[in-house]
């Protein structure tokens, strides 16, 4: 008997699955398909930073959706709580970014500057630190002598990536979804009534389809003759042996876990689909990390790693009608965790047929087109 | 009296906690710890600061860290015993880094 659902969701990240659990609270019969390894697995391999300051100048609304999501952490990490059992660690850490040098401090500066002018009356929540400032907030921490100072945004936070993913997974079989995990999808097709999705274990049937499969959004698309903008963006990452908790806000690029480790990178290269890890990648990022925080040279390093973001050409996110379609999706996200909790909000009336609200309105495939 | 490691092994003796210790040679300083001298733990896990010992044995787990010969932060299982080696507990809790 074919499985068959109001809405399938291809891909079971933290963007599927967080669209899942929202559809679920709805009570929508959703179904989210999961494929078996190797597959990129973006969801497990990143900090679980959610991100909002100092980034996106000149898009003033994909500022807003980032500080909104980060505003509704609290109450899905409640929600997530209660519905799945499990606690995704969200901590309002804040963030900050450490300056080296003069030159960047006063760089950064301006940043911010340019942000809180864009933002206009509602207000920028990001500032700078002078190097005692700094101090002060992290007072077990003793800074390389470059370092200046750095920005501090409160609303910045931390979640364990893993657990959000798992939490939110569970949470939506537990009101009522269905996970389908280990299955990869082979074929997608439209039909009178929908679409037959065609797995390596059988094939399910659908009214409303969403892909959101990450860098396989490629080749899902790619059925309905659609190309999807989204690259790989590869991160390398290494993590130390365990600390005690003198870093309760992350620095940007280096990030103290909740269970003491401390991750550490920030490159991003453009290299397509290779995940080798480069020696001189690891020492330049080392290098950065010590001149910020010089006992790092000291801590073992247990793990290194890298993987590839999901990076739609010009870094925002992608919600958008399949071209053609009325009842298919196409999701993409870079910043999957951070954008998580508006994604639970906001995407399943989106899915269900409704306009999706003015600050993500842009966020279409079209704005891709040539001119 | 044991004679498991007399017969057909080389020992050497290491200073465990500033008491001798016949161990076979070429054994890790965690095995040797984790044999006839070990004594509850090896160390302090460096979060909660309770007591920890050797788990996975090979380099993975980061509970085995102990002072050897003077540096600390060694992971006991990833150094082989040497005569007249110097072997401690880490129990020292770092506060500032």
């Amino acid at each position: 008997m074919r499985q068959n659902f109001d809405v399938l969701i291809v891909g079971g990240g933290v963007t599927g699955a967080a669209v899942g659990y929202g559809l679920a609270k709805k009570g929508i019969n959703v179904g989210v398909v999961d494929a078996t390894p190797p597959v990129d697995r973006a969801s497990r391999s990143n900090m679980g930073l959610i991100w909002c300051q100092s980034k996106a100048l000149g898009n003033r609304n994909y500022v807003e959706w980032c500080f909104n999501s980060s505003k509704l952490f609290g109450d899905l990490a409640e929600d997530l709580k209660k519905t799945s059992g499990i606690d995704i660690e969200y901590t309002e850490s804040g963030g900050i970014i450490p300056c080296l040098g003069e030159e960047e401090f006063t760089k950064r500066s301006d940043y911010l500057e340019a942000l809180r002018k864009e933002a206009g009356e509602e207000g920028y929540p990001g500032s700078m630190m002078t190097r005692e400032e700094l101090e002060a907030k992290l007072p077990n921490i003793t800074f390389g002598p470059n370092v200046t100072g750095g920005t501090w945004c409160a609303e910045d936070g931390l979640v364990e990536p893993l657990k959000l993913m798992f939490a939110l997974r569970h949470g939506m079989a537990n009101l009522g979804g269905t996970l389908i995990s280990d299955t990869s999808v082979i074929d997608v097709e439209k039909t009178d009534s929908g679409y037959l999705v065609t797995t390596d274990k059988g094939e399910i049937e659908c009214t409303r389809l969403v892909l959101a499969g990450g860098l396989g959004n490629r080749q899902l698309a790619g059925k309905f003759g659609v190309t999807v903008p989204v690259v790989p963006n590869k991160g390398q990452v290494f993590l130390t042996e365990r600390i005690p908790d003198i870093l309760p806000s992350p620095l940007l690029g280096i990030t103290r876990t909740r269970g003491g480790t401390v991750m550490v990178g920030f490159e991003h290269e453009y290299v397509g689909t290779d995940t080798s890890l480069h020696s001189e990648k690891f020492c330049h990022v080392a290098k950065w990390a010590t001149d910020i925080w010089p006992a790092l040279a000291d801590l073992r390093i247990i793990r290194t790693w890298s993987c590839l973001r999901v990076w739609p050409k010009d870094g925002f996110p992608i919600y958008d009608k399949i071209p053609g379609h009325e009842n298919g999706f196409i999701i993409n996200a870079h910043s999957a965790v951070t954008l998580a909790a508006v994604h639970v909000a906001e995407l399943p009336d989106f899915i269900m047929g409704n306009d999706i609200c003015n600050t993500a309105a842009n966020f279409t495939l079209s704005r891709f087109d040539e001119k | 009296m044991s004679t498991n490691t007399s017969i057909l092994q080389d020992t050497v003796t290491i200073y465990f906690e500033d008491e001798p210790l016949t161990v076979p040679a070429d054994i890790s300083v965690a095995a040797a710890v984790l044999g006839p001298g070990h004594a509850g733990h090896t160390g302090k896990n460096p979060v909660k600061g309770d007591n920890r010992a050797p788990v996975c044995l090979m380099g993975v787990c980061f509970e085995c860290m102990m002072e050897i010969d003077g540096v600390p932060n060694q992971q006991s299982c990833l150094v082989t015993v040497r005569e007249g080696m110097k072997v401690k507990r880490q129990n020292a809790m770092r506060e500032k880094y």
